[in-house]
């Protein structure tokens, strides 16, 4: 079966100065959780907006199951920005018929029973609710679909505690062996556990890429305290 | 087209009650027999009034659908919108459609607006009585002897259609090319706006001379203007404005695909 991710010389300059990704390669298989690392600034963003095509490269490519970044690899893509990035104006179950609507693997079934489980109500207008809870419904939404790879930005980073837990369960009850999950955080204490492989990013290069097992038995360390300290300011 | 529901139907609906208002209390009230300086002064206001409401009205609905294209696909919303499985082809198809189907609408509501304001029982029996002689005086004769007033409107309305397509696909590509003004991409398209404007004024009026039209207005209205028709003369400028609206929006609507495709990175 083919890497669900790879890139090849990617490269991203917003202006002539300055790149955000720099000859970054990088092959990722399925069947993991892949904790994307940096400090602010590093490129992670940039990274995850390429392969979601919101951005174009400067040079290199990038392949998802094989395909350059298009309507094929969008079908496959769940894609959790870390921003609002609906529309504020509707209900939130006019929001799950939406993505009923665009994307054929969206089970509307398991977004009901999540934002039963959440208590979120499905009439009200996303305007009205909380930005916690707004990251709450955009969390479900990309998580009812059955795609192959979710890539999600600081899924956590504005959700109390208490509901940190249960949408970590939820990233791991919902995906499948088949899917590569690719998460970019802070708060990697928390996520710390539940990741299969880390990549460290630091100033548009990649400086790691390692399972967390081998940090763990060869290291003696955590991901959280190798990241201090390759990061250490 | 749903995003574009939200304000546009209140737009239109309060411009129609507008007109009904006024044909009741205003136009419909005309009697020249009776009319005094005052009351021709009233008329006057209100007519400026009536202007300014559909200008606004074009003015908003042709906003609304630029500011909505904008936001659906530039903004935070884009980050939805371009990761739908989607082609770039698709999106701007549909949000052409959806912002000409608008632009017809308001077209089509001006329309009925200034009908309803002017054609009072007055100017139409006036107009119905005189009809041979107005339509002489705008020139249909000869090869145009058997044009009426109806169609003479519906060609206008359409034309007048075609003219808001157009601007539809003016206003995207405007908005598409300040995308490439990373730091002040609202403001380069306001720039955008305006200076393909200018370049389709200039372009129009080249195009224009080439063809004959514009000097002929000019040598005709030096002259005693005997030999004018006006009728002639509007057809001749529709053909030219026609293949000209087609061709720039033809061009347009491919720039702002391939800017789409190309160039666009969210910030």
């Amino acid at each position: 079966m083919n890497p669900i991710l790879e890139c090849y010389g990617l490269t991203k300059s917003y202006n002539k100065i300055y790149s955000a990704l720099n000859n970054l390669n990088l092959s990722l298989e399925r069947g993991q959780i892949i904790g994307l690392l940096g400090p602010n600034g590093s490129g992670k963003t940039t990274f995850i907006k390429l392969i979601n095509d919101v951005l174009v490269p400067t040079s290199g490519e990038i392949r998802i199951n094989g395909m350059a970044p298009g309507v094929e690899t969008k079908k496959i893509v769940s894609y959790l920005p870390e921003r609002t990035y609906l529309d504020e104006t509707m209900r939130v179950k006019e929001i799950i018929t939406y993505f009923s609507d665009f994307y054929d693997n969206f089970s509307s079934e398991r977004a009901y029973r999540m934002l039963d489980d959440l208590q979120i109500d499905t009439n009200a207008r996303l305007k009205t609710l909380s930005k916690g809870t707004k990251e709450k419904v955009q969390l479900i939404l990309v998580m009812s679909r059955d795609a192959g790879l979710y890539v999600l930005d600081e899924p956590i980073g504005g959700v109390d505690p208490a509901s940190r837990d249960y949408i970590l369960s939820t990233i791991l009850n919902n995906y499948n062996e088949d899917a590569a999950i690719l998460i970019s955080t802070h708060l990697i204490h928390d996520i710390e556990n539940i990741l299969d492989r880390v990549l460290f990013i630091k100033q548009g290069q990649l400086v790691l890429n390692a399972a967390v097992d081998e940090i763990r038995t060869e290291q003696g360390k955590s991901v959280d305290t190798l990241f201090r300290e390759v990061f250490r300011c | 087209m749903k995003s574009l529901n939200h304000f546009l139907p209140f737009l239109h609906i309060f411009a129609l009650l507008a007109s009904i208002l006024m044909r009741l209390f205003v136009t419909g009230r005309i009697n020249p027999q009776s009319s005094s300086k005052q009351v021709d002064f009233i008329f006057i206001l209100f007519f400026i009034l009536f202007f300014t409401t559909i200008t606004a009205l074009s003015t908003g609905t042709y906003l609304l659908a630029g500011i909505r294209f904008y936001k659906n696909m530039f903004t935070d919303e884009g980050y939805l919108t371009r990761t739908l499985p989607v082609t770039n082809a698709t999106h701007l198809l549909s949000k052409t459609i959806a912002g000409s189907i608008w632009a017809v609408i308001n077209m089509s509501v001006i329309y009925l607006c200034t009908y309803l304001v002017l054609c009072t029982p007055y100017i139409q029996s006036a107009v119905t009585s005189h009809k041979a002689e107005i339509l002489r005086e705008f020139g249909a004769t000869g090869e145009y002897a058997g044009l009426s007033f109806s169609s003479a409107l519906t060609v206008l309305f359409l034309f007048s259609c075609l003219g808001s397509i157009s601007s539809i696909v003016m206003i995207y590509s405007s908005v598409a090319l300040g995308q490439l003004f990373s730091s002040h991409r609202v403001l380069g398209a306001v720039v955008s706006y305006f200076a393909i404007s200018t370049v389709l004024s200039v372009l129009s009026l080249v195009v224009m001379a080439l063809f004959g039209n514009e000097t002929r207005l000019i040598i005709t209205a030096g002259s005693e203007g005997d030999n004018f028709n006006f009728i002639a003369y509007m057809i001749d400028v529709m053909k030219t404005s026609t293949i000209l609206m087609a061709g720039t929006s033809v061009i347009l609507y491919i720039m702002t695909h391939y800017i789409m495709n190309k160039k666009i990175n969210l910030i």
